[in-house]
C-alpha cells in the first residue's frame, strides 16, 4: 500500500472521478479514496448526461482529455442532439446512460489508469501543518498546509494535495415525508467527520438541498398510454475519439400529471419538508420539486414528465419530473394517478437531502483552498449541481493538484475559452444562492463556446498540461483536417450554377439538403464537423465580431495581479472594493471587475496601479 | 459582458468647460478615429504629426456646422493612440447628437477616467499625474450621477426603465428557448410576437427621440449651488446678496418644488443654478414636510451646497448631523451675521472639519466676504470639466439594436435565430448603461424561474 501519494482524491463521484484520472494521467502518484468502491462513478439521480450547457461542458471535459465523454458515449442508449432546431452554435449534445454500465465503466477505466490506487475507508480528518515560510508570499492568508488525511480505522495517509469531492455526503441528511435518515444516498453513511474538519481549519459552511423522485419497475407500465420519445436516427457522441455509436438506442416515454395529482399534493403539503418547515436550505430553482411546480404554478393543469430507462437490462424506469420529499404513501398514490402508471410499482421512493458545502469564494480559480495550501474542492461541495458540472470542476481540481505537488505553476481556464472557465469564474467571484447550474445564457462569448469547436478550444492547452495522449491528438489534427477540406469542397462544389458556401449563406438554408450530396456526405458524416463547417460559413460575421471583442479585452482580463498585493495601500481605491478585493484575492484584473461591489471606476484604479509596476506595457 | 473596458476599441466622449462661451470638444481616440470622424465631416489628414483642419460636421443631410478638427497622431497624442479632436460651439443637445452618431458608426462611450487611462497605460502620464486625475473621476461620476438625478427624476428615466423592463422581458423569452427546450413543451416566444414587441419598441424609442428637451432641460445640465442650513441661519439674505442685481428667478427644476427658489445668475462669469431651500436639521411638522423634503433633495442634487450658519449661534448635534449627511467634499461653509459678532472676533471653534479655503465669514449687511465666496465658488465649480448628459445615447444605441432583430426578422421564410436575436437584445439592455454582468446573469434567470415552470 502507497503511504505517501503525490494526490489525494476524497470521493468517487463524477468529479471525483475525473479529477484522479486527470492527477494520475498528469503524472502523480494518486490514491482515490472511498466509501464504497463498487458505488464509483454511480449516477445519484436522472440517468443521462449532456443537455444544453452541460453537453458543451462533456465536450470540453473530453476534449482536454478527461473521462467524462467517453464513458457517456460507450454506455449511452438514447443520444439526442437538442436545439436542433436552432443555430448549431446553441446545439447540445445529451443522452440517457446505462447507469449501471456508466458506473461499471467508469471503475474500470480507474482501475487500468497508471499511476493511480482505490482506496476503501472514510477519511476523518485532514491533516495540516504551519505553512513554511517558502510558501508565505505566494499564499497570502494560507494559515495551513496539508499533509494528508487520516481515515477512520486511525490509519494516515500522506499526500501534497487533497482534493475533496464530498458530493452531497457532508453532514448529509435525507428526508422522505416526516422520515429523516442521515446519509447521503440511499443506503450510504454521511461525512460528518470531514464536515467537522473543514470547519476546524477555518473554511466556512454553508447548507443547501437537493432532491430526486421516486424510480419504477420497468414491466409495470401501461405503455400503450403513454407517448413514445424516439433516439435520434444519427447518433451524435460527446466524445472526439468516438467513431461511431455501436450500441442500441432505445426510446423514453412521455407522460403527464393531472388536476388529480396536483389536488392530492396540495391537500400533503403540510407533509412535505421543505413545506412544513423541516428543510429551510435553498435547491434549486431550475429543478424544483413537484410540490413547489403545483404551488408555485397553481393555474397549469398538468406537468410533463419523462420516463427514462435506466439501462438497457435494467428494471428501473427513472421519472424525470416529479423530484418529492412527500412521505411514501402519498408517493405511491401520487405514481398511481399518473396515465400509464396507474399499476407501476415503485423500486425507490424519491426523498430530499440537505448537506454542507463551502461557499466557493473562499476557493480561487484553480479550485484552490485560499485558507489551507494543497487542498483543492470539486464538484457539489462548492455548491454545483449536475454530473457535468462537477466534472468539469473535477478536471480542473485535478490538474492543478497534480501540478501544486509537482510545484509547476497552476492552469486557469478562461471564461472566453470554456464553459468550464465560465462556471469556475462565477463561482469564485461571485459565490452562490442556490446550486449552481450551467445555462448558456451565463457566457457571454457563447457563439464561441460551442459544441462543435470544443476540441480547437482546448485540446492544444490539454496536450500541453500532458492529459492529451498522442492518439488523441492525432485525431485532433485529422478532424480540423477534415473541416478545412470540407470547407473547400462548400466553396468548390456547385448546385444549381452557385457555390454551395453561397447557399448557405442565405438565411432561409439550413444546409441539411447538401450534406447527403455524394461529394460532401463523406466529410459531413460526422456531426461534429458538419456543424463546424456550417458554422464557420454561416455565422461568420457574429462569430468574428465575438472573437474581436474576446482578443480585445485579453490583456485586460489576464493582466496577473500578484498575490501579496495590499489593496490597502493603493490610493483611490473605495474602501468596500478594497474589502472585496482582499477578501476574493482574484488572480487576474477580469476576475477583479467581476467581484461583487466592484464598480467599473475601481477597475480603472486597479489597472493604473498594476500597469505602473509592469513598465512594459504598451 | 463585464464592466472590464478593452483598451484598444476607439472610445468617444463629448466634453464642454462650464463657461461663458461654451466650447464643445468631441473626443474620440483608438485606432478607428480617423475613419470614424471622417464619417462626419469627410475626409482628413492622416498625418504623422500633430495637424489641424477646418471642416464641416454633418448632422443631417442638408445640416452642417463649422468645425476645427485636430488630429494627434499616436503616440504623440494624450492617449498615446491615434486622437481627434472636434471643436465646435458648445450647445450639449449638438454634442450629444454628434457622439451619438459615432456610436452607432462603431465608436464605444468612454467609461469615466477611461482617455486618461489610456493616457497612463501608454506611458504619457506619471502616477502621480494619473492619481491626481482619477482622484477626480469618483467625484465626476458622483457629479454626473447627481446631474443626472435632477435630468431624468421625470419622464425620461421612466421611459428607459420601461424599454429596459420590456426587451429584458423578450430576452428571457428569447433565452429561455435557447436553455430550456429539452424539460417543457412550451414556445417562450412565436416570431411573429417577437417581430410585433420589437416594433413597438423601436417606435417608442424613435418617438422620444423627436422630443426636443424642454426650458428646464437646458437649466438642469448647468451646475447648480443649493444654499442650506439651519432656519433663520441667513439663507435668503445670502441668496438675494449674491443675486444683488440679477433677479432672475427661474421656473422649478425637474426634481425641485415651489419650495425651492432657483435662480439663474452667472457668478464671475460662470452660469450657474442658485437654490435657497427651506430651513434643515429639525424634526418638520406636517405643514413643513414638503418643503424640508424638497431642501434635502436639493442638497443632494446640487454640485455645491453653501451651508450658511450663523456664526453667533453654537453648532448642535442636529446641524452636525445635516451637515454629515452631506459631507465636507461638496460643502462650502459660509459664517453669516459677521456683523453682529463682538470685536475681536471669536468663531466659535467647535464647527465641524472643513479647509480653511473652504470656509468663508459673510454679512449679506455690510457686503463682507461675498466677493471671497464668488472666488470660492468659481474655483469649485471650475475644477472639472463635464461630460454633457448622456440622454440621448442610451435610446440611439438601444433603437439601433433593435433594428438589427427586426431587420433579422424581416424576411418571413429565414429561421429564427434565437442565439443571435439574444445577442442584439443583450446589446439594446446595455444601452441603458450597465454592462452585462453576473446581477443581469441572475436577474434574467430569475425572470425566467418566475414565469415559466421549468425544471426536472
Amino acid at each position: 500500500m502507497l503511504q505517501r501519494a503525490d494526490v489525494i482524491v476524497i470521493g468517487g463521484g463524477h468529479a471525483g472521478a475525473e479529477a484522479a484520472w486527470a492527477a494520475a494521467r498528469t503524472g502523480a502518484q494518486t490514491l482515490l479514496i472511498t466509501f464504497d468502491a463498487a458505488a464509483i462513478g454511480r449516477m445519484s439521480c436522472n440517468p443521462a448526461i449532456g443537455g444544453i450547457g452541460k453537453g458543451q461542458m462533456v465536450r470540453e471535459i473530453d476534449a482536454l482529455g478527461g473521462l467524462m465523454g467517453v464513458v457517456a458515449d460507450e454506455t449511452a442508449i438514447q443520444f439526442r442532439m437538442l436545439n436542433r432546431s436552432k443555430g448549431p452554435a446553441v446545439w447540445a449534445p445529451r443522452a440517457q446512460s446505462d447507469r449501471e454500465e456508466y458506473a461499471a465503466v467508469v471503475q474500470a477505466r480507474l482501475r487500468e489508469t497508471p499511476n493511480l490506487a482505490i482506496i476503501t475507508g472514510s477519511v476523518q480528518e485532514l491533516c495540516v501543518e504551519r505553512p513554511p515560510s517558502s510558501q508565505r508570499a505566494s499564499r497570502i492568508g494560507a494559515e495551513h498546509v496539508i499533509t494528508g488525511v487520516r481515515l477512520g480505522d486511525g490509519r494516515t495517509l500522506r499526500a501534497a494535495s487533497v482534493v475533496v469531492t464530498s458530493g452531497t455526503f457532508l453532514r448529509a441528511l435525507m428526508h422522505c415525508g416526516e422520515a429523516r435518515t442521515a446519509g447521503g444516498r440511499i443506503g450510504e453513511p454521511a461525512a460528518d467527520g470531514l464536515s467537522a474538519s473543514l470547519r476546524s481549519l477555518g473554511l466556512e459552511l454553508g447548507r443547501l438541498k437537493t432532491g430526486t423522485p421516486p424510480r419504477l419497475a420497468r414491466d409495470s407500465l401501461d405503455y400503450s398510454a403513454l407517448e413514445e420519445q424516439p433516439p435520434d436516427e444519427h447518433p451524435a457522441p460527446f466524445s472526439f475519439l468516438t467513431e461511431r455509436v455501436t450500441r442500441p438506442q432505445v426510446p423514453c416515454w412521455i407522460t403527464h400529471t393531472n388536476p388529480a395529482v396536483h389536488e392530492l399534493i396540495r391537500a400533503n403539503l403540510h407533509r412535505a419538508p421543505m413545506y412544513s418547515g423541516a428543510i429551510e436550505s435553498r435547491g434549486p430553482r431550475y429543478c424544483p420539486s413537484i410540490e413547489d411546480k403545483v404551488v408555485r404554478f397553481a393555474d397549469k393543469e398538468r406537468h410533463q414528465l419523462f420516463l427514462e430507462p435506466e439501462g438497457l437490462r435494467s428494471d428501473r424506469i427513472y421519472v424525470n419530473g416529479i423530484s418529492t420529499s412527500l412521505p411514501q404513501d402519498v408517493q405511491a398514490q401520487v405514481v398511481a394517478k399518473i396515465r400509464g402508471l396507474e399499476q407501476a410499482r415503485v423500486l425507490q421512493w424519491g426523498y430530499a437531502v440537505e448537506y454542507d458545502f463551502v461557499p466557493p469564494e473562499q476557493i480561487d480559480a484553480t479550485l484552490h483552498t485560499k485558507r489551507v495550501s494543497g487542498l483543492f474542492l470539486a464538484g457539489q461541495i462548492n455548491g454545483t449541481s449536475g454530473y457535468e458540472e462537477a466534472a468539469g470542476q473535477g478536471i480542473v481540481a485535478g490538474i492543478n493538484a497534480a501540478r501544486w505537488a509537482a510545484q509547476r505553476p497552476p492552469v486557469v481556464i478562461r471564461r472566453d475559452q470554456a464553459y468550464i472557465g465560465v462556471m469556475i469564474d462565477d463561482l469564485v467571484t461571485r459565490g452562490v444562492t442556490e446550486p449552481y447550474r450551467m445555462f448558456t445564457s451565463r457566457a457571454e462569448h457563447r457563439l464561441h463556446l460551442r459544441y462543435d469547436n470544443a476540441d480547437e478550444r482546448l485540446t492544444p492547452l490539454g496536450r500541453e498540461i500532458g492529459l492529451v495522449d498522442d492518439h488523441r491528438w492525432r485525431r485532433f489534427a485529422e478532424r480540423s483536417e477534415r473541416v478545412a477540406r470540407l470547407l473547400e469542397r462548400l466553396e468548390q462544389e456547385r448546385v444549381e450554377g452557385r457555390p454551395i458556401v453561397q447557399w448557405l449563406r442565405r438565411p432561409e438554408e439550413d444546409g441539411s439538403r447538401f450534406a447527403e450530396l455524394p461529394m460532401v456526405a463523406e466529410l459531413a458524416r460526422e456531426a461534429d464537423v458538419w456543424a463546424r463547417a456550417i458554422v464557420c460559413v454561416k455565422y461568420d460575421g457574429y462569430i468574428r465580431r465575438q472573437e474581436r471583442a474576446i482578443e480585445a479585452l485579453r490583456r485586460v482580463e489576464t493582466q496577473p495581479i500578484p498575490a501579496a498585493l495590499d489593496y490597502s495601500t493603493i490610493p483611490h481605491l473605495r474602501r468596500e472594493a478594497v474589502e472585496r478585493l482582499t477578501a476574493i484575492r482574484p488572480m487576474t484584473l477580469g476576475q477583479a471587475s467581476r467581484v461583487s461591489g466592484i464598480h467599473p471606476t475601481d477597475v480603472s484604479v486597479l489597472m493604473v496601479y498594476l500597469a505602473a509596476d509592469t513598465p512594459s506595457t504598451s | 459582458m463585464t464592466t472590464l473596458p478593452p483598451t484598444n476599441d476607439t472610445i468617444v466622449a463629448p466634453a464642454t468647460a462650464w463657461s461663458p462661451a461654451p466650447v464643445g470638444v468631441i473626443r474620440l481616440s483608438g485606432p478607428r478615429s480617423l475613419e470614424l470622424a471622417e464619417s462626419l465631416c469627410g475626409p482628413l489628414p492622416a498625418a504623422d504629426r500633430p495637424a489641424s483642419r477646418m471642416v464641416r460636421v454633418s448632422l443631417d443631410d442638408d445640416v452642417s456646422l463649422p468645425a476645427e478638427a485636430l488630429i494627434f497622431p499616436a503616440p504623440r497624442s494624450y492617449t498615446g493612440q491615434l486622437l481627434i479632436e472636434l471643436h465646435l460651439c458648445g450647445a450639449p443637445p449638438l454634442l450629444r447628437e454628434i457622439a451619438s452618431k459615432l456610436i452607432s458608426a462603431g465608436a464605444r462611450r468612454a467609461l469615466p477616467g477611461e482617455f486618461t487611462a489610456r493616457a497612463f497605460l501608454h506611458g504619457k502620464l506619471d502616477r502621480e499625474q494619473v492619481w491626481g486625475v482619477l482622484s477626480l473621476i469618483h467625484a465626476d461620476s458622483a457629479g454626473q450621477l447627481r446631474s443626472a438625478a435632477r435630468t431624468v427624476g421625470g419622464a425620461r428615466r421612466s421611459l428607459h426603465e420601461e424599454l429596459l423592463d420590456a426587451a429584458s422581458e423578450l430576452l428571457a423569452r428569447v433565452e429561455a428557448g435557447i436553455d430550456f427546450v429539452d424539460e417543457e413543451d412550451v414556445s417562450f416566444i412565436s416570431p411573429a410576437a417577437l417581430r410585433d414587441r420589437c416594433t413597438t419598441l423601436a417606435a417608442r424609442a424613435a418617438d422620444a427621440l423627436r422630443e426636443r428637451p424642454g426650458r428646464d432641460a437646458a437649466a438642469v445640465s448647468l451646475p447648480h449651488v443649493a444654499l442650506v442650513g439651519l432656519p433663520n441661519a441667513g439663507k435668503s439674505t445670502l441668496f438675494n446678496a449674491l443675486l444683488g442685481s440679477q433677479r432672475a428667478i427661474v421656473s422649478p427644476v425637474v426634481g425641485t418644488t415651489r419650495d425651492v427658489l432657483s435662480a439663474s445668475i452667472t457668478l464671475n462669469d460662470v452660469p450657474v443654478v442658485l437654490q435657497d431651500c427651506a430651513g434643515l436639521g429639525h424634526a418638520p411638522d406636517e405643514v413643513e414636510l414638503s418643503a424640508h423634503h424638497a431642501a434635502e433633495s436639493a442638497a443632494d442634487l446640487a454640485d455645491v451646497v453653501i451651508w450658511v450658519h450663523d456664526c453667533t449661534m453654537p453648532w448642535s448635534d442636529v446641524e452636525r448631523a445635516a451637515w454629515a449627511r452631506i459631507g465636507a467634499d461638496r460643502c462650502i461653509l459660509a459664517l453669516s451675521q459677521a456683523d453682529r459678532l463682538p470685536q475681536p472676533r471669536l468663531i466659535p471653534a467647535e464647527k465641524p472639519p472643513i479647509a480653511a479655503d473652504d470656509q468663508i465669514t459673510v454679512s449679506a449687511r455690510t457686503g463682507e466676504g461675498l466677493t471671497e465666496l464668488r472666488g470660492v465658488l468659481k474655483r469649485r465649480l471650475s475644477i472639472r470639466e463635464r461630460t454633457p448628459q448622456a440622454e440621448n445615447e442610451p435610446l440611439v444605441e438601444f433603437r439601433a439594436a433593435i433594428l438589427r432583430i427586426l431587420a433579422q426578422l424581416a424576411d418571413e421564410s429565414r429561421r429564427f435565430d434565437a442565439e443571435l436575436v439574444a445577442m442584439d437584445l443583450r446589446s439594446a439592455c446595455e444601452a441603458f448603461g450597465k454592462g452585462w454582468d453576473r446581477d443581469a446573469t441572475e436577474a434574467l434567470l430569475g425572470r425566467i424561474f418566475t414565469s415559466f415552470c421549468i425544471g426536472k
